[in-house]
């Protein structure tokens, strides 16, 4: 009866009821609008710092740049060539500071070759200069100063068949070559360039000359860098005496076949805490097209699992599930795989590297380039080159390290939370690195941060709006609705109704309204926080093809190369604001309604102000 | 029977200003089956102690005992629904309920069904002299006559054994007046209700029983009248 008789009379006050009814669904739709805006920010914000990743490239700078003069025969001319010299090698330990915040390495990754014998490491039909490793001898006695006719006696290694009888060689690169006498025969290793004379843009018409290829000589360095103490003769040309094989150097060139064979059947492994600090996959160069990426088990586990490229998988008819056996040989600190050609093929004993981990992987992903994605840069994936998690190699490749050098930005890479740079550069000046210059790259982040902090400002303002403006109602309904009711109450109450009754009867009403309005003004809250986020989205777009395990099928999914960053407006966000706004506006009617309940019923029929 | 024994009632109130001292060591008693009349000025004290009576309050200083228990002992809500029904002089019906909302109010409050309660208001409200348009018409439509008498059948609806009335003919021509005034006494002497009225009205106290005159919060006299003279 109550209940009923408070809602008969609040529908007979139609205008009282509409104004509150609008201005409660105000106070709601406010509310709701700022708390889903706040929520949308926040919610951008959480999958910005899930899509968008900030990398740092380490690269230590050089102490010095030292002119190294090289001869040309062709030319007959020095030309220059600068190389860069280091006082000393900076280990990655100082990366290693209090305040570093780092999400993943610091990590510095040299690449490993396996040796891989029984899978194709080029397409039938892949031109490539080619480099063999034979005996000849002069025509007749001459220098080679430029090219000389040799006529081949014995070929020990050639990429491509070589049998031709005859073919040029020119000592093309010194200054003073040896002279080479017809009565003899040498062993050269050698490679196949243009003839002098020959200038970009005219036809080759005279065949191919040979100069010296790499030779017998080490680039082994300890885990420190510093090259290990060797005997090795450093020479691409000597004389084959008898018993030469033999002999000491005779070995050594033996060894350089075998390596020379090996290499043909050598591809780059690459280990890594973290695909995402190799910055290929991080600049969209390289993405995950099947499969899937690793997992955080299997990079702390060292699971033995990989990613294999596209053409390679392709040429061996491999997929992922399948495995593959990987005979690390040697590693190399100092370069990239898309570069790391440079250096020793001998140990310094003189001999091929021999395996130091062996292990079969199994390929959990496949990987693909890019349309357009840069190879001629150390940043870019080599040519079947495969990735490993660091924690797969077992053991330790310190006896095995063919070439060291100093951090480079394609080797040395960690990973720091989203909007930290400055943090970070701050911390990191203080550690007195100078000749270490790190990179950043967050694909933007530091400007989107900026943009997305003005979303928040903007969805707290008009929250605290709301929240301002839903006080403000209540309070205006609380006086006109209970205090201006003084007179209802006492009625009620000298008619013998309790204090709970009479509290039942004035917030019957209320509540009524305030479920009404709430409910009204979350839905128009709800709707008008998407409206404003739709016409938000057309400026937040993003590519996010880079993202840690994503495949060619995901990123379909995610609109092509493009996916909008925006979020809609939350069920949970509005139903929360509108029954805070209810439970509030009940709770401030119910204070109000208690002041007037603590007087007696004749102070307030007579309505005068007590005091005590 | 003593129904009600006001026992040195005293009564004030603080303004902003100064204490009121409403009523000041007030005694007296009220049977039931009589007919009572309060008169004094205005101010003299006489609607708090018709308030006192009604349970709106409790005295400041002494007791008023209802069949022989305090006030302060009683539930006192209870006590206005069950037992005291008041005629207030400003009418207090609900706004914006119906005369026959209003006096079905105190009706429902007791727990009658809605059928039985608009039954009993209907012939209540035809026993105060009102129409049947009136009963459906809301406080502001009608005239304060026809909201006294609205006010006086939700007195009767609420059928407790006590009926505290401020100025209940105030507002009434004489023969509504005397129809209302016969109907209280109806009520007092067939039945049994203690009847108690302020009024200034010489011919309404003429009806009752016994006149209590008030001054200044104090009960100054006692008359006693043979309503048969």
């Amino acid at each position: 009866m109550i209940i009923i008789n408070s809602i008969k009379q609040m529908f007979r006050t139609p205008i009282k009821m509409i104004l509150f009814l609008i201005l409660f669904s105000l106070s709601a739709m406010l509310v709701a609008l700022g708390g889903n805006l706040w929520n949308c920010s926040q919610e951008n914000q959480r999958r910005f710092s899930d899509i968008f990743s900030t990398i740092g490239t380490v690269e230590q700078r050089s102490t010095n740049m030292n002119r190294e003069e090289i001869w040309d025969a062709g030319l007959q001319t020095y030309y220059y060539k600068n190389i860069a010299e280091y006082q000393s090698i900076k280990d990655i330990g100082v990366l290693a500071f209090d305040g570093a915040g780092y999400l993943s390495g610091p990590e510095r990754r040299p690449y490993y070759a396996a040796y891989v014998p029984d899978y194709k490491i080029m397409d039938d039909g892949t031109g490539r200069t080619n480099n063999a490793l034979v005996e000849a001898s002069p025509v007749e006695d001459c220098i080679p100063a430029g090219p000389v006719k040799m006529r081949l006696e014995k070929v020990l290694y050639s990429y491509y068949p070589f049998n031709m009888p005859y073919f040029y060689y020119c000592d093309h690169n010194n200054p003073n070559p040896e002279m080479l006498y017809a009565d003899k025969t040498y062993i050269i290793n050698m490679g196949e360039a243009l003839p002098h004379g020959w200038f970009p843009g005219t036809n080759n018409t005279d065949g191919y000359e040979y100069i010296p290829f790499r030779g017998i000589y080490t680039s082994q360095t300890d885990d420190k860098g510093t090259l290990i103490e060797n005997q090795l003769p450093n020479l691409s040309i000597e004389e084959v005496t008898e018993n030469f094989y033999q002999t000491e150097h005779g070995q050594m060139w033996l060894a350089l076949v075998e390596e020379s064979n090996m290499l043909n059947h050598t591809v780059p492994v690459t280990p890594t805490n973290d695909i995402n600090l190799i910055m290929s996959f991080f600049t969209e160069d390289s993405y995950l097209s099947e499969g899937k990426g690793f997992s955080q088990e299997e990079y702390q586990s060292g699971d033995r699992v990989c990613l294999i490229p596209r053409a390679f998988a392709r040429r061996n008819h491999l997929s992922v599930q399948d495995t593959i056996c990987l005979p690390l040989r040697y590693a190399n600190y100092a370069h990239s795989a898309s570069i790391g050609m440079g250096f020793g093929p001998l140990n310094a004993e003189g001999e091929a590297y021999s395996t130091f981990d062996n292990g079969t992987y199994k390929i959990i992903g496949i990987y693909d380039l890019s349309p357009g994605a840069s190879k001629n840069s150390g940043y870019a994936l080599a040519d079947n080159e495969i990735i490993i998690p660091a924690a797969s190699v077992k053991n330790s490749d310190q006896a095995n390290i063919a070439c060291f050098g100093p951090l480079k930005g394609y080797t040395t890479s960690f990973q720091i939370p989203n909007g930290t740079i400055d943090e970070f550069m701050t911390i990191w000046n203080q550690t007195g690195n100078p000749d270490l210059e790190i990179n950043f790259y967050d694909k933007g982040y530091s400007k989107l941060e900026a943009g997305l902090l003005n979303m928040k400002k903007m969805s707290f303002v008009l929250l605290g709006a709301g929240i301002m403006t839903a006080v403000l109602i209540l309070f205006f309904f609380c006086n006109m609705l209970i205090t201006k009711q003084k007179r209802r109450t006492a009625i009620e109450r000298s008619l013998g109704l309790s204090k709970s009754q009479c509290m039942t009867s004035l917030l019957t009403a209320i509540l009524f309204i305030a479920v009404m309005g709430s409910l009204m003004g979350s839905i128009a809250g709800y709707l008008l926080t998407n409206k404003a986020v739709e016409s938000m989205e057309t400026i937040h777009k993003f590519d996010t093809r880079y993202s840690d395990g994503n495949t060619v099928a995901e990123l379909a999914e995610k609109e092509g190369e493009m996916v909008l960053i925006s979020s809609e407006a939350s069920i949970k966000i509005t139903i929360l604001s509108g029954c805070s706004i209810v439970v509030f506006g009940i709770l401030i009617a119910a204070i109000s309604m208690n002041q007037n309940l603590k007087r007696e019923p004749l102070a307030l029929l007579s309505g005068r102000e007590e005091t005590k | 029977m003593e129904m009600i024994k006001v026992d040195h009632v005293s009564y004030s109130y603080q303004t902003k200003y100064c204490t009121i001292e409403a009523l000041k060591s007030v005694t007296c008693t009220f049977e039931e089956g009589k007919m009572y009349a309060i008169m004094g000025a205005s101010g003299s004290g006489k609607s708090t102690l018709l308030s006192l009576l009604a349970g709106l309050d409790l005295p400041k200083s002494g007791d008023i005992y209802v069949e022989g228990e305090s006030t302060r002992a009683l539930n006192r809500d209870r006590y206005r629904r069950e037992t005291a029904a008041v005629v207030y002089q400003s009418f207090n019906l609900f706004p914006l309920l119906t005369a026959q909302e209003n006096v079905t109010f105190p009706m429902r409050l007791r727990g009658i069904k809605k059928k039985e309660a608009d039954e009993n208001a209907k012939r209540l409200i035809e026993k105060v002299g009102l129409s049947e348009k009136t009963r459906h018409q809301f406080p502001k439509m009608m005239s304060g006559g026809e909201q006294q008498r609205v006010a006086i059948a939700r007195a009767l609806a609420s059928d407790g054994k006590i009926i505290l009335a401020d100025e209940p003919t105030g507002n009434l021509d004489s023969e509504n007046e005397k129809n209302i005034v016969n109907l209280l006494k109806e009520l007092a002497h067939l039945g049994n209700y203690t009847v108690i009225v302020i009024t200034h009205n010489p011919e309404v106290a003429m009806e009752v029983d016994i006149i209590y005159r008030i001054k200044d919060g104090e009960l100054l006299k006692e008359e006693n009248y043979d309503y048969n003279k």
